[in-house]
C-alpha cells in the first residue's frame, strides 16, 4: 500500500480549489467515522464554520486578543490605537462584550463577517500597516464570570488569528495552557503568545520567559510539523511598548492566505483527531483491523469447520454408490434394471447414493458452533487491538447470530452454485451392458437346455474337464455363461468404481472451494464494511492533509 | 476553656476516620466526588484529629494564592529572612516551604503534616522564633503543576488560619475562588493580602470595594472576622513595588497587620488557643454538610453500581441459560463423534447386552471375532472441543454485551476503555474449562469404579471397559431420547436410543438414570463456576454489593453525631 499523505503532489492548482477538495474529503472522513461510531460533530461543526467564513469575501482578517482577566488585553489594544479603544479598568473582569478595532476601509464589507461573529461593538482605524486586520478585543477565561470564558469558546473556532495575551504573573497557568493553547494551537495557523507587562522583566529574565514559554509550547504541541508559535513581549502601559506585536501584525501576511490557512490547519486537526479515533495514521500505512495473516486463518479455519459440518467423506460415499448406481441401471442388462428399479422403488438409493440432497441436508448434521466460534474469537481480538472509540462498532460484528447466518448463507450459495449434480457416465457401460445382456441370454437359453436335457435326455456333447471328468454341454454353457456374466459385473463393477471415486474427488473439491470462496466473501461481512470505513477514514484524513497543506 | 477537647470528639474523629477510608477503598466514581472523599480523609487526619487531640498542638499557618501573586515574598517578610524563592519564573515554589521553631518539628510530622508527602515539604528551622506556630508557603494552585494544587489542598485542610495572597489584576480568577469557597466550607479564619496594587489611590480604592464585595457575595465575612461577633478585617493592600531594599521581601508596613497578627499568636498561649478552638467550631460546623456530601455521592455511586452489576449478571444469565439449553440437546456436537459411538454401540456385540435369543448369541460370537474397541478417546476429545467452542461463543457474547453495555455509561466507561479484554472471554478461558470438563469425565468414571461395576454386566461376561460406560454416560447427558425410538432418522437420535439401551442394559434404568442425573449436574457446575469466574472480571470492578448503600447509611448517621457535638470551645 502506497502512503497517500506523502504521495507525489498534483500539479499546483488554485489554492482556493485545493482547500475545498480539503474540505470535501474531511466530510467523507466524517461520514466513514460515523459508520465506525465515532463521534464526528465537532467535525462537523468545524467543517460547517469553515465553509460560512470562506463564504465572507474581505480583504481584512479578523485577529482575536486572547487571554485572562487583568492581563492587558484592552490596554493592549489601545496602546496599539493610540487611542482609548477598549475601556481599560483597575475592576475585574473589564471587558464582558467583544470589540472589534476594523480598518476603516474594510468596515463595509467585515459588517456582515463580525455580525456572524456576533461582534456589535465595532471602531474604526486608519493606521497604516494594520489595513487587513480587524482586531476583536475579547472578555477573559479564566474569571469567576464564567459566561466570559464560554464566549471565547464560542468565538474562537470562527475567528482567523489569534494574540494569546498573558503576562508575568499568568503565563504558566493551566487555565491558559490546558484549557486554551492544547486545544487550539494546533488548529490556528497564524497566532502569537504576548508576553504583556514586559517592563517589570529585567534583561536577562526576558529570554528566560520566552525560552520557558517555547520549551512549555513545544511540549504540549503533538504536531510535528507545527512552526513554533512566536512569544512576544510588550507593555501595555504605563510607558507602552508595543513595538515587537505591531511589527509582528504588519507582517505582511495576505488576509486571504491568513482565512485559507485557519481553515486548512482546523480541518487538518480535527482529521488528525477523526484519524486517531479511528485507531489510523494518515502518513502511514493503513493497517486493517484483522490482519491479512489472521484473517486468511480464521477463514480457512471456519471453513474447516463449515466443511465438517457439510460432511465431505459423507459426501464423497453418496458420489461413488450414485455412480455405482447409474452404472448398474446401464451395464447389467435385464436383472440390473430389476434391481435398480426396486432400490429405487425403496428409496434405497436417495438415501445413499445421492450426493445432491446428502448437500441439501447439512443443516440436519451439525451446527455451525465451531465456524462461528473461530470467527467470533478472531473479530474478539481484533477488538482488542482497536482504538476505544471503534471498539463498540467492533463489538457490534462478534453478535453470534449473524455470523453464524452468513456462515449458513455462504454454504448454501455454494452448494446452490454448483450444477446439478449428475454422476458420470461411460460408453463402456453400455457395451457391458449389451454383453451382459447377451450373458443372459446365453444363460437363460443354456439353462432351458440343462431343463429339456434334464426332461427328455437327448443326447447332447461332453465337454472334458481336468479333475471333474467330461461333463456334459448344457451344464457346461450354463457354467461358462454364469461366469462371464459374473466377471462382466466385477468388470463395471471396478471401472464404476474407478469413475465415481474419480467424480467424488473432484465433487469434494469444488465443493471445499465453493464453501471456501463464500466464507471468505461473506464470512465476515459485517467487518468488512468497517474495515472499509476505516480506509475511508484513512485516505480521507491522508487527502485532507495533504490538500490542506498545499492550500 | 480547656487544652483539650472530650474524648466524645476523640471516638467521633476515629470513627469518621474509618468512615472516609471505606469510602476511599469504594474508589470513588468521578473526579468531584474522589476529590470530596480525600478533602474529608485530609482534614479529619490533618486538622480534626489533631486538634481533638489538643488545641495546644502547633498552630498552622498557611499562605495560598495563585502563582505570580508573591506568596514567597510575604512568607519571607514574615520569616524576615530570604527562606522561600521569588522569581518572575512561573511557578517558583513547588515545595511547601514550612518555617517553624525545632520542638515543633516532630509533633508536626505526626499530626498536622501527616499526610503530606515528605518530599513535598522543605523545613526551615529557626530556634529565634516562638514554638507553637508554624507558617507555610503553599505552592500555587492554578499553574499547569497540577501536583502543586493537590499539595495546597491538603494544606488547607490542615490549617488554623488561612492568608490569602492575590493581585489587583488576579483577583477575579475562578480557581483560587475555589478554594476559598473550601476555607469558607471549613470556616477556616482568613485573612486577605492584595499584592501589587495600582499606584493610583481612586484605584486602589475601587479594587478593595471590588474584593471586598466578592469576598462578602461569597460568604467569606465571617472567617474574616477576627471573632465571631466582629465584623470582617481589613483587606491587606500592598502597593506595586512595595519591596525592602534586598528585594526578596515586602517592606515590613506593608503588611502590618498580617506581622501583628502572628506576633501576638506568637507571644501568647491564649490567642493560639482561642484561634486553634475557633477553627475546630468551624470546622465541626462545616463537616455535617462535607459527609452528608459525601453520603449523597455514595449512595448515587450505589444506584450506579447496582445499575451495573445487574447489566452483567442479566448478560451472564442469559448467556448461561443458553448455554444449558444447547448442552442440553446435544445438538453442539459434530455427527463423526457421533456416529463413531454409534458404530461401537450398534455393534452386534453391544446389541446382545439388550436383546435376547438369537441375537445374544450372535452377539457373543462376534465378540470373540471381532471385538468391538470404543472410540473413547476420539469421542472425548471432540466432545471437549465442541462443548469449549460452545461455551466460548455464549461467554464472549455475555462480555460483549456486558462491555458494550458497560461501555456506555460514563460510571465505568472509562474502566472499559482501559481494560479491551473485557470485550472477549479472559485468557485462560479454554485452559480452565478444558481442566473441568477433564476433571468431569473422570469423575464419571470415578462414579461408576465407586458404584462396583455392575452386576449385570459381570454376568453376562462383558468386556466392556469403564472409560467406555463412562463415555456412554457422558453423551447420555447431552442426548435426551425424550421417547423417539432408534427408527427415526438422524445420527443422534439413533446413538442416543442405543446408547441409553447398552447403558440400561448394563445398569439397570435407575441407576443409569442416577448416573446421567449426576453427571449432569456436575457439568452444570463446571460451566456454572467458569461463568462465575467471566463475570467476577466485571464484578471485581465494582464495590462489593451493598457495601456503598451501607457507607451512606453511616455516613449519615456519623453526619448526624457530628451535628449533635457540643461546642469544643
Amino acid at each position: 500500500m502506497d502512503h497517500p499523505a506523502s504521495a507525489e503532489p498534483a500539479p499546483l492548482d488554485d489554492a482556493d480549489d485545493a482547500l475545498r477538495r480539503c474540505l470535501d474529503a474531511l466530510l467523507e472522513a466524517a461520514d466513514a467515522a460515523d459508520l465506525l461510531g465515532i463521534p464526528t460533530d465537532p467535525v462537523r461543526d468545524a467543517h460547517a464554520d469553515a465553509a460560512r467564513r470562506l463564504g465572507f469575501p474581505s480583504d481584512a482578517y479578523v485577529l482575536a486578543l486572547v487571554g485572562g482577566t487583568g492581563v492587558g488585553k484592552s490596554s493592549l489594544l489601545n496602546a496599539l490605537a493610540g487611542v482609548d479603544v477598549s475601556p481599560a479598568s483597575v475592576r475585574r473582569p473589564t471587558t464582558s462584550e467583544p470589540i472589534a478595532w476594523v480598518p476603516a476601509s474594510e468596515r463595509e464589507s467585515l459588517g456582515p463577517l463580525l455580525r456572524w461573529l456576533g461582534v456589535g461593538d465595532v471602531r474604526e482605524h486608519s493606521a497604516g500597516g494594520l489595513r487587513s486586520i480587524a482586531i476583536v478585543d475579547l472578555p477573559d477565561m479564566d474569571s469567576i464570570t464564567t459566561s466570559h470564558r464560554e464566549r471565547v469558546e464560542a468565538l474562537l473556532p470562527l475567528v482567523d488569528a489569534v494574540a494569546w495575551v498573558t503576562d508575568l504573573e499568568k503565563y504558566h497557568d493551566a487555565v491558559l495552557h490546558d484549557g486554551f493553547l492544547r486545544t487550539w494551537v494546533p488548529r490556528l495557523d497564524r497566532q502569537a503568545i504576548v508576553v504583556n507587562k514586559a517592563d517589570r522583566l529585567s534583561g536577562a529574565d526576558r529570554p528566560r520567559i520566552r525560552h520557558d514559554l517555547e520549551a512549555d509550547l513545544g511540549e504540549r504541541l503533538t504536531v510535528a510539523d507545527q512552526t513554533l508559535v512566536p512569544v512576544l513581549m510588550t507593555t501595555a502601559a504605563p510607558a507602552p511598548d508595543v513595538e515587537e506585536f505591531r511589527s509582528w501584525l504588519a507582517d505582511g501576511a495576505a488576509s486571504k492566505a491568513v482565512v485559507r490557512a485557519r481553515v486548512a490547519a482546523t480541518a487538518v486537526d480535527h482529521a488528525r483527531d477523526l484519524a486517531r479515533d479511528a485507531g489510523v495514521d494518515p502518513e502511514r500505512d493503513a493497517t486493517p483491523f484483522l490482519s491479512e495473516a489472521a484473517r486468511a486463518a480464521a477463514i480457512d479455519d471456519a471453513t474447516c469447520a463449515v466443511l465438517r459440518a457439510v460432511d465431505l467423506p459423507g459426501l464423497e460415499r453418496q458420489a461413488v454408490a450414485a455412480t455405482r448406481a447409474r452404472a448398474r441401471a446401464r451395464g447389467t442388462g435385464p436383472m440390473g434394471r430389476l434391481t435398480s428399479l426396486i432400490y429405487r422403488a425403496s428409496g434405497r438409493d436417495t438415501k445413499v447414493a445421492d450426493p445432491t440432497g446428502h448437500l441439501m441436508r447439512w443443516r440436519d448434521r451439525g451446527p455451525l458452533t465451531q465456524a462461528v466460534d473461530t470467527l467470533a474469537t478472531a473479530l474478539g481480538s481484533a477488538l482488542t487491538n482497536a482504538s476505544p472509540h471503534v471498539r463498540p462498532a467492533l463489538a457490534a460484528t462478534l453478535e453470534p447470530a449473524p455470523i453464524r447466518q452468513g456462515l449458513e448463507r455462504a454454504v448454501d450459495r455454494a452448494i446452490a452454485g454448483l450444477d446439478r449434480l449428475e454422476p458420470p457416465t461411460s460408453r463402456w457401460w453400455a457395451v457391458l451392458g449389451l454383453l451382459q445382456t447377451l450373458a443372459a441370454i446365453t444363460i437363460a437359453v443354456s439353462a432351458a437346455w440343462v431343463v429339456v436335457w434334464i426332461l427328455a435326455r437327448p443326447i447332447v456333447d461332453t465337454v472334458e474337464v481336468p479333475v471333474l471328468g467330461s461333463i456334459p454341454m448344457p451344464f457346461a454353457a450354463l457354467l461358462v455363461s454364469v461366469l462371464i456374466g459374473y466377471l462382466l459385473a466385477r468388470l463395471l463393477g471396478l471401472h464404476a468404481g474407478r469413475v465415481g471415486r474419480g467424480w467424488a474427488g473432484r465433487l469434494r473439491a469444488r465443493v471445499a472451494d465453493a464453501v471456501h470462496d463464500e466464507v471468505t466473501n461473506r464470512g465476515l461481512a459485517p467487518l468488512d464494511r468497517l474495515e472499509e470505513a476505516r480506509k475511508v477514514v484513512w485516505t480521507s484524513t491522508a487527502a485532507v492533509i495533504r490538500d490542506c497543506r498545499r492550500g | 476553656m480547656s487544652g483539650t477537647a472530650p474524648s466524645a470528639l476523640r471516638e467521633l474523629v476515629e470513627r469518621l476516620e474509618t468512615l472516609a477510608e471505606r469510602r476511599l477503598a469504594t474508589r470513588p466514581r468521578s473526579e468531584a466526588a474522589l476529590a470530596r472523599a480525600m478533602r474529608l480523609a485530609d482534614h479529619l487526619a490533618g486538622h480534626v484529629r489533631v486538634r481533638a487531640a489538643s488545641l495546644d498542638a502547633p498552630l498552622l499557618v498557611v499562605l495560598v494564592g495563585p502563582t505570580g501573586a508573591g506568596k514567597s515574598t510575604v512568607f519571607n517578610t514574615i520569616a524576615g529572612r530570604a527562606a522561600s524563592e521569588t522569581g518572575v519564573l512561573r511557578p517558583t515554589t513547588r515545595v511547601a516551604v514550612v518555617l517553624l521553631h525545632p520542638d515543633d518539628h516532630v509533633g508536626l510530622l505526626d499530626g498536622t503534616l501527616t499526610r503530606v508527602l515528605p518530599s513535598q515539604l522543605r523545613f526551615v528551622e529557626d530556634a529565634a522564633v516562638e514554638p507553637g506556630l508554624v507558617l507555610v508557603d503553599a505552592p500555587d494552585i492554578d499553574s499547569v503543576e497540577h501536583a502543586n494544587r493537590e499539595l495546597t489542598d491538603r494544606l488547607v485542610e490542615a490549617a488554623d488560619l488561612a492568608v490569602f495572597i492575590t493581585t489587583a489584576t488576579r483577583y477575579a480568577d475562578r480557581v483560587p475562588w475555589a478554594v476559598l469557597d473550601r476555607v469558607r466550607e471549613r470556616g477556616l479564619p482568613l485573612q486577605v493580602i492584595v499584592n501589587r496594587m495600582p499606584p493610583d489611590a481612586a484605584d486602589r480604592a475601587e479594587v478593595v470595594a471590588d474584593i471586598r464585595r466578592l469576598l462578602s457575595e461569597a460568604g467569606l465575612d465571617g472567617v474574616q472576622a477576627a471573632d465571631e461577633a466582629a465584623p470582617p478585617r481589613e483587606i491587606i493592600a500592598v502597593a506595586e513595588g512595595a519591596l525592602d531594599p534586598a528585594g526578596d521581601r515586602l517592606e515590613r508596613a506593608a503588611i502590618g497587620p498580617v506581622l501583628d497578627e502572628i506576633a501576638r499568636l506568637r507571644a501568647d498561649r491564649q490567642a493560639r488557643l482561642d484561634l486553634a478552638a475557633r477553627a475546630l467550631t468551624g470546622s465541626l460546623t462545616g463537616l455535617g454538610e462535607s459527609i452528608d456530601q459525601i453520603a449523597d455521592d455514595a449512595e448515587h455511586e450505589s444506584i450506579d453500581v447496582e445499575a451495573l452489576r445487574r447489566l452483567a449478571d442479566r448478560a451472564y444469565e442469559t448467556s448461561l441459560d443458553a448455554l444449558r439449553h444447547e448442552v442440553g440437546r446435544g445438538t453442539f456436537l459434530r455427527e463423526e463423534a457421533l456416529r463413531q459411538w454409534q458404530t461401537f454401540v450398534g455393534a452386534d456385540q453391544m446389541t446382545r447386552f439388550f436383546s435376547e435369543g438369537i441375537g445374544r448369541i450372535r452377539g457373543a460370537i462376534s465378540a470373540v471375532l471381532r471385538p468391538a474397541t470404543a472410540p473413547v478417546a476420539e469421542v472425548r476429545a471432540a466432545t471437549t472441543e465442541d462443548l469449549i467452542a460452545v461455551a466460548r461463543l455464549q461467554a464472549a457474547e455475555a462480555a460483549r454485551r456486558t462491555a458494550t453495555a458497560w461501555s456506555e455509561t460514563p460510571a465505568a466507561g472509562r474502566r472499559i476503555a482501559e481494560e479491551p479484554e473485557l470485550w472477549v472471554p479472559s485468557a485462560g478461558f479454554d485452559a480452565r474449562l478444558q481442566d473441568r470438563i477433564e476433571r468431569w469425565m473422570e469423575g464419571i468414571t470415578e462414579e461408576i469404579q465407586a458404584h462396583g461395576r455392575p452386576k449385570r454386566l459381570l454376568a453376562r461376561g462383558a468386556t466392556v471397559g469403564v472409560n467406555a460406560m463412562g463415555t456412554g454416560v457422558m453423551l447420555a447427558t447431552f442426548m435426551h431420547t425424550g421417547g423417539i425410538t432408534g427408527a427415526e432418522l438422524g445420527v443422534a437420535a439413533a446413538t442416543a436410543f442405543l446408547n441409553q439401551k447398552v447403558l440400561a442394559a448394563l445398569f439397570g434404568e435407575a441407576a443409569m438414570a442416577e448416573l446421567v442425573a449426576h453427571a449432569r449436574q456436575h457439568l452444570d457446575d463446571a460451566l456454572s463456576t467458569t461463568f462465575e469466574e467471566e463475570r467476577g472480571r466485571f464484578e471485581s470492578l465494582l464495590p462489593a454489593s451493598g457495601v456503598l448503600a451501607e457507607l451512606a447509611t453511616d455516613l449519615r448517621a456519623a453526619a448526624a453525631d457530628v451535628r449533635a457535638l457540643p461546642s469544643p470551645s
